[in-house]
């Protein structure tokens, strides 16, 4: 199945790192068992819930289909990589300060949605917010709170 | 005398519940898991109100194989109700219990007694939790005689701050649920369901590695995540199982649903008013 002999070079956090696995492999895995960056959840594994969201040149993407070499020569950010040392992103500042999460199963890729949002439109209104987070699922029902999170990231600077 | 919230009849010894420590805080156990309802940050309020210590004194344990709480599940929105009232509960009977202490060690009658965050005091003596409990079992039996404060006594139970604990490391990516814990040299595996409950199964796919079966249970186990994946897919279309048994009430679920005996109590100020149940 998967040959070992393939290296992909990946922008990740910052960073550059080898990978080495199938280019096939979806991303998603590398990520959580190569890299060990567990934010991303895999949930559906079929692109309909985007838990797996990570942000790929600013664009929030799924990637627990996508394989691992769309992701090369492209900057991948998750979650994990949003705060400045101890300083929370103002979007996930504003995550904690709204209380927006019940589980948090979904969070990584609300918050990676929410970002991208605030990257093309600064000041969204709440039909936006509805709209470009309409693909993350949340089964606990923290959808209210998602939509006052971003609406005070939005007012944060940034 | 009332009687007992049904979770703390079933474990009524209250070291089960409330631990005073060595350490001028309070570690209170529950039988729940924290799934994100907030369950930590709850039954801190519930017991720094009901005790009279200040919210940053409590420490909660939650559901552990290594201590006597037996809670069953966390499910169904009951964590609060049924633990939370069991904790509310045990840890008015505590507060007694150290108002009694108190009192021996005073001097004065329980009535005349004071407390302020742990400190219980009278006519200018004092007297801690700690040094009356801390770091020893309490040995008492939840008994009903004591009951817990009106509602209008609380002062965290019911306001919006402080809020939760876990919340931090939810938003920052570094909680960990259990599909992310990792282990060196773990393998990863994946489950061949059944189609229909009860079907068993006649055949397992082969010349697919690593597949696991105990009789119609049927997985896979392998090195990386995306074998295991692409391994159970193939598993899943080489096998074959039994129909199994027809499912209840398939032709019509609403009316089958609606012919099941159901459960109905009215719950009053927080404490069901009718049979108990314990979950």
């Amino acid at each position: 199945m998967t040959t070992l002999s393939d290296k992909l070079e990946i922008d990740v956090n910052g960073s550059r790192v080898l990978v080495e696995a199938d280019p096939d492999t979806p991303f998603l895995y590398v990520l959580r068992n190569d890299l060990g960056l567990r934010a991303a959840k895999l949930g559906c594994a079929l692109e309909q819930c985007r838990a797996c969201a990570v942000l790929a040149d600013g664009e929030a993407v799924p990637t627990c289909v996508t394989p691992l070499a769309a992701f090369a020569g492209r900057r991948v950010v998750t979650l994990e990589g949003l705060a400045d040392g101890e300083r929370l992103h103002r979007v996930q500042q504003a995550f904690l300060d709204e209380e927006a999460a019940q589980c948090g199963y979904c969070t990584a890729g609300m918050i990676i949605g929410a970002v991208a949002l605030l990257e093309r439109s600064p000041d969204p209104s709440e039909e936006e917010i509805r709209t470009a987070l309409d693909p993350h699922l949340c089964r606990c029902g923290s959808h209210w709170r998602v939509i006052r999170a971003v609406r005070r990231a939005a007012g944060m600077r940034p | 005398m009332s009687a007992l919230p049904a979770a703390l009849a079933a474990n009524p010894d209250l070291d089960t519940w409330v631990r005073i420590d060595a350490a001028e805080t309070v570690t209170v156990f529950t039988g729940k898991a924290e799934l994100g309802q907030g369950l930590v940050s709850a039954l801190a309020r519930v017991a720094a109100d009901e005790l009279d210590v200040a919210f940053g004194r409590v420490r909660v344990r939650t559901a552990d194989t290594d201590h006597p709480l037996d809670e069953r599940v966390t499910a169904g929105s009951l964590s609060m109700m049924s633990s939370g009232s069991a904790l509310r509960q045990a840890a008015a009977e505590v507060r007694a219990l150290l108002f009694e202490r108190a009192a021996q060690r005073l001097g004065v009658p329980a009535g005349d007694l004071e407390v302020h965050d742990g400190t219980i005091s009278a006519a200018g003596a004092s007297v801690t939790y700690w040094q009356l409990a801390g770091g020893r079992p309490l040995r008492r039996r939840a008994s009903g005689a004591v009951a817990p404060k009106p509602a209008a006594e609380h002062r965290l139970v019911g306001e919006r701050a402080p809020g939760r604990s876990d919340l931090r490391a939810i938003v920052d990516g570094s909680a960990r649920f259990v599909a992310d814990l990792a282990t060196e040299g773990m393998l990863h595996g994946r489950v061949v369901r059944a189609p229909a409950p009860g079907a068993t199964l006649i055949h397992a796919g082969e010349g697919i590695p690593g597949v696991v079966r105990n009789g119609s249970f049927l997985g896979v186990v392998a090195e990386r995540e995306e074998q295991a994946v692409s391994a159970a897919a193939l598993l899943r279309a080489r096998s074959r199982w039994s129909a199994g048994p027809p499912l209840a009430g398939a032709a019509s679920p609403g009316a089958w649903l609606r012919s099941q005996e159901d459960e109905a109590f009215l719950v009053l100020d927080g404490r069901p008013q009718g049979p108990a149940i314990v979950y």
